[in-house]
This record gives C-alpha cells, sequence and structure tokens, in this order.
C-alpha cells in the first residue's frame, strides 16, 4: 500500500460522517430542550446516574490518543510502552476518591477554578486558570487537528474539511444539550469504542498467535521486550503523573463531579478507570503485532489503522473510521462544554458579572461555547505541523498541581504559599527540565519539586483552614 | 530556434525515460544517532525499492525490512550498536549507505527517575487513602 493511500474511498467516508453527524446534532438537541438554568446546562442539574457517570468518564479519557498514540508508544517502547500509557487509568482511579471529597465539601461548586479561589485565594486561582487555560485549548487544538488529519489519512476527506466538519459538529450538540448532551453522546460513543477495540482485538489474535508475535519482536525488535529499556522505563511514571495531573485540574472531570448524583461520583470514575485500563493495552497489541503480520509502518501514528485494515479489509477501514471519529468527539465536546463552563463562571460571572442571572449565564455559556470552535478552528486551519506537540510542554505544568490539589482537599495545613510555590516552582522547573534533558522526565520532575515545596510549607504551618469556607460564596 | 529544438527532445525524453530513472536516496544525510532504538527513515525513488539493514558496511548480514513503494519506514527495538541502512531499486540501483548509531539512555538515571516517580505516586496514593479514611 502505497503511504499516500486512504483506507477507505472518501465517498464511503462522506457517508459515515454525515450518519454520525445528524446522529449527534439530533442527540444533542434532545438531551438539550429541558435545560433552563446554567445548573442544568453546565451540571445536567446535579443529577447523573452512576451508568452514564461511569460511560461519560471512560469515554472522555478515550480520546484519539489513546486509540493512536497507544499503538505508537507500543511501537516506540514496546511492553513497558503499553503499560505507560495504561498508568493514566490511575487518573481516574485516583480521582474517585476524589470526586466523592469534592461532592461533599462543596455541594454547590461549579468549576474547578471554584476551589482555588475559596481554598488559596485569588492569585493562586489566576496561576491555575492560566495553566489550566493553557492546557485546555492546546488539547482542544491537538484533537480538532488530530481529527481533520485522521480523518483525511483514513478516507481522503480534505484535512480543512474534516477538521470543519467534525468541530462544528460538537459544537452545535454542545452548545444545545450542554452538559446532558455531552454526557448521553459520551455513553454511545464508549459503548461503540468497546466493542470496535474487542473485535479488533480478537481479530488480530485469529490471523497471528502470541509465540509468533514474541519471536518476530525477539528477532526484530529486541528492546521492545526487554526489562532494562531506559526511556520506556522513564516513561511509565512520567506518563502516570502527566495522566494525575490532567484529571486532577481539569474542569472537564470536577464538572462531572459536581454533575454527578450525590454518592455516585467515587463508584463511577473507579468503573471508569477499570473500563479504561485495558484499552491501551489492546492498542499497543495491536501494534506489536504489525511485524508478524508483515505490516510495513510509514509513520508510527498510523500502526494501528494500518494493522487493522490489513486484518479486518473494508470492514475494519469502516470499522477504524467510526471508533477514530467517536473517540475525537467524546474528547472535544467534553472540552468545549467544561472550557466554556470555566470561562463563564470564574472569567465572566467572578470577575465581570457577579449578579448574573442563572438563564443569562445559560446563553454565555452557549456563546463562549461557539467562540471557542471558532477559536481552535482559526488556530487549526493552517495545520502547522507542531502546534499538537506543545500539548506536551503542559505535562510539568498540570503535574506541578497535583500536590496543591491533593493536599488543599484533605490537610487543613495545606497553604496559600504551598500552593502558588509549588505551581510556579515546579512548573518552572519543570519546563527547563523538558528542554534540557527531554518530554520524559518534565512530568517527573516538575512534580518531585512541586510536592517538596508544598509538604515543606504544609509542615512549617501552623494554619488551620475552614472546611465552610469552601461552601460559602458560591 | 534552440527552443524549438530542445522542447520537442525534451518532452520526448521524458515520456520514454523509464520510471526507475531516479536513483533511491535518503532524504535524511547520515550518520544518524538515537537513543531510544527508533528511527524514521525517508527517500526518495521513482520505483518500488528494497530497505535492507546490517551491522556491517559491506552489508554480509543483510536483512531486508521493506520491499514496496512507500517513501518512509519506521524502524523501532533496535538492541544498541551500529547499523547501516541502504535502498535498492527495481532496476538494482543502490543509495549510498546511511550510517545509524543506537546508543541508549543511561539506565541509572533511568531507575533513579523510576524510583522518584514511584516515591511521588506512592505518596499520593497515601495522602488520598488517609484522607478518605480519616
Amino acid at each position: 500500500m502505497s503511504e499516500k493511500a486512504a483506507l477507505l474511498d472518501p465517498m464511503t467516508g462522506w457517508v459515515l460522517l454525515a450518519l454520525f453527524s445528524l446522529l449527534w446534532i439530533g442527540l444533542g438537541v434532545y438531551w438539550g430542550r429541558r435545560n433552563k438554568s446554567f445548573e442544568d446546562h453546565a451540571l445536567a442539574g446535579r443529577n447523573v446516574g452512576l451508568a452514564l457517570g461511569s460511560a461519560t468518564a471512560a469515554a472522555t479519557w478515550i480520546t484519539s490518543n489513546t486509540t493512536m498514540l497507544a499503538p505508537q508508544f507500543a511501537l516506540e517502547l514496546g511492553i513497558w510502552g503499553m503499560l505507560a500509557y495504561s498508568m493514566a487509568a490511575f487518573g481516574l482511579l485516583l480521582f474517585a476518591p476524589l470526586a466523592g471529597r469534592i461532592r461533599k465539601l462543596m455541594p454547590n461548586g461549579y468549576t474547578s477554578g471554584d476551589f482555588f479561589r475559596l481554598r488559596y485565594g485569588r492569585f493562586a486561582w489566576f496561576i491555575f486558570l492560566i495553566f489550566t487555560l493553557f492546557y485546555s485549548l492546546t488539547w482542544l487544538v491537538s484533537m480538532a487537528m488530530a481529527g481533520g488529519i485522521l480523518l483525511n489519512a483514513l478516507s481522503g476527506i480534505p484535512y480543512v474539511w474534516g477538521m470543519t466538519v467534525i468541530l462544528t459538529v460538537c459544537v452545535i450538540y454542545t452548545m444545545r444539550g450542554g452538559l446532558m448532551a455531552v454526557i448521553g453522546t459520551d455513553f454511545i460513543q464508549s459503548l461503540i469504542i468497546l466493542v470496535g477495540i474487542v473485535i479488533v482485538g480478537f481479530s488480530v489474535l485469529q490471523n497471528v498467535s502470541v509465540e509468533e508475535i514474541h519471536t518476530n519482536l525477539e528477532t526484530n525488535k529486541p528492546m521492545l521486550i526487554t526489562v532494562m529499556f531506559p526511556a520506556a522505563l522513564m516513561a511509565i511514571f512520567n506518563n502516570l503523573l502527566f495522566g494525575l495531573g490532567e484529571v486532577f485540574h481539569n474542569n472537564v472531570w470536577w464538572s462531572r463531579a459536581f454533575a454527578l448524583r450525590e454518592g455516585v461520583g467515587g463508584k463511577a470514575f473507579a468503573i471508569a478507570g477499570l473500563v479504561w485500563f485495558p484499552i491501551p493495552i489492546a492498542a499497543g497489541f495491536i501494534a506489536l503485532a504489525s511485524g508478524a503480520l508483515n505490516v510495513a509502518v510509514p509513520s508510527p501514528d498510523m500502526v494501528g489503522p494500518l494493522v487493522i485494515a490489513d486484518v479486518l479489509g473494508g470492514a475494519g477501514a469502516i470499522a477504524i473510521f467510526i471508533i477514530v471519529f467517536c473517540s475525537l468527539a467524546s474528547s472535544i465536546d467534553s472540552l468545549l462544554a467544561a472550557t466554556s463552563d470555566l470561562i463563564t463562571e470564574d472569567v465572566y460571572r467572578r470577575l465581570f458579572h457577579p449578579m448574573a442571572q442563572p438563564e443569562s449565564l445559560k446563553v454565555v455559556a452557549q456563546w463562549i461555547t461557539l467562540g471557542l470552535g471558532l477559536f481552535t478552528w482559526a488556530v487549526c486551519v493552517p495545520r502547522i505541523g507542531t502546534l499538537a506537540s506543545v500539548l506536551f510542554f503542559a505535562g510539568p505544568l498540570v503535574g506541578a498541581m497535583i500536590w496543591p490539589i491533593v493536599t488543599g482537599l484533605y490537610w487543613r495545613r495545606a497553604n496559600t504559599t504551598g500552593a502558588i510555590g509549588g505551581m510556579l516552582l515546579g512548573g518552572g522547573i519543570g519546563l527547563i527540565s523538558y528542554f534540557q534533558i527531554g518530554w520524559y522526565v518534565a512530568s517527573t520532575i516538575g512534580t518531585a519539586v512541586s510536592m517538596v515545596w508544598v509538604l515543606a510549607c504544609a509542615l512549617l504551618s501552623k494554619t488551620q483552614f475552614d472546611w465552610s469556607r469552601l461552601k460559602e460564596g458560591i | 530556434m534552440f527552443f524549438m529544438i530542445a522542447a520537442p527532445l525534451l518532452l520526448l525524453f521524458a515520456f520514454v525515460a523509464p520510471a526507475h530513472a531516479q536513483v533511491p536516496a535518503f532524504t535524511q544525510s547520515g550518520p544518524l544517532e538515537s537513543n531510544a532504538g527508533h528511527v524514521m527513515m525517508e527517500w526518495n525513488a521513482g520505483s518500488a525499492v528494497s530497505l535492507e539493514i546490517a551491522t556491517s558496511p559491506a552489508f554480509e548480514d543483510a536483512q531486508e525490512l521493506y520491499q514496496g513503494r512507500n517513501h518512509a519506514y519506521f524502524l523501532s527495538g533496535l538492541d544498541g550498536g551500529t547499523y547501516y541502512l541502504r535502498l535498492t531499486d527495481e532496476a538494482g540501483e543502490q543509495s549510498e549507505t546511511i550510517k545509524l548509531a543506537v546508543v541508549h539512555q543511561s539506565l541509572e538515571q533511568a531507575i533513579w527517575l523510576t524510583v522518584i516517580g514511584a516515591i511521588i505516586a506512592l505518596g499520593i496514593v497515601a495522602v488520598i487513602v488517609r484522607g478518605a479514611r480519616a
């Protein structure tokens, strides 16, 4: 196969794109019809149950990276790389107890920004907003760019058209349906992704045995099955800490903690983590089988689709197209919703319009969703290749927020000096190590520096935070 | 006058010239280095090529990695050492040999960073578990 040949013809791609676009928009409009206030729109009325809660957490965490980058990790870093990617599941598993704690301490909270403002004051809140908006916007841009690139690679649909359609669809149903539409579509998308991955995994195993894969790797790619593989070892905890930082700080996850019915949050995130854990392993296994299946890989991020198309033929190409579309939509919609809520609550309401009414806040959130979509589209159109890699700069920034959040939720002695210093020192030194050493150490070093500072400040502090302050002023 | 004669000749040459007239050539200039055992090989060629790898510059132990019309191949999982790569097209034309040195990162540094990462992760788990029980 030529590297430039798409797996599907463009007409099939357009038909699939049109069918799923209509489905998501239709469901978004249907689920959004009862939204009256900002609370309905942003937090689905704070009444989401266990099934929807688990599915939305799992689906949001299954990004296009899970289905495309996890195989790349396995192809580059072998068995350890596959497990390193799976370590991101601990973000969801460890957020499970935090979700319950957040719901208990902040029964009326809206965003993760509310926590930083009430717990550590306005300056820490300001730093948090810079870090989280940088992370959220680069994630959003990287997902939209990945959408255009992947739809082009899979079906030949021109990059700008593919990116525009997927972004437009997500903006429309998120604007109309709010978090309820996001959660509902996530439920269906997670089922499609899971069934697709299971079918693909079994199909690969029917074409090649584990012994054949092992023999091929031992002969041609020995480091992929070597225990003492330095780059892979370093990636394990770096990826775990990056994943923890992403989940612990971002409003995508806090908004779900606020939206879930009381007592449901812990179970929902734990189930989501367990469901998510094997997916990168299955996706990575597909990549490790590429040599035994004699599939040539012209680009590491395309190894997953190439193996699936080789094993399943035309049906496989359609399956991977649908899986990728669902993975992208389930992440882009969540980011749009959570980021627009954060800007509405933390910037529009808290800084400029403290007396704004719930009905008007809902309209503001919808306009901000549209604005975010337009901003993302404008940044993505030129297709600057290196832009997606900017997301990796966020590793030390999000890692530096882990300790201020965890100690701030459980320790009365955790204080503002610790939080501000932890974020600035951890983020700064982590970024320096990113450029001086490499991406595979940036999150580890950023989190380590932040941890030492936060712990030292807490141990030396005599302050006792009053938890009831988290309930006030919201 | 010269143009009137040269242009048709050039056109004729373009049509009758064999497609594989372009000698295969890697787009990278060597020697290449990798600290994680993987490298992306890219090339220009007018026809299908065979990509070979060997540990000796004379290619006595050559092994074919790829045969086909792609213009790139992602090579990964290589052990530490020196490798040589070359392309051969259908007409037997060969590219210049490119040298690849794989020197993996320090295992000691990797183990230290893994231990530090594990301590931080365990610390986070401890704070959450103790806090959840309290």
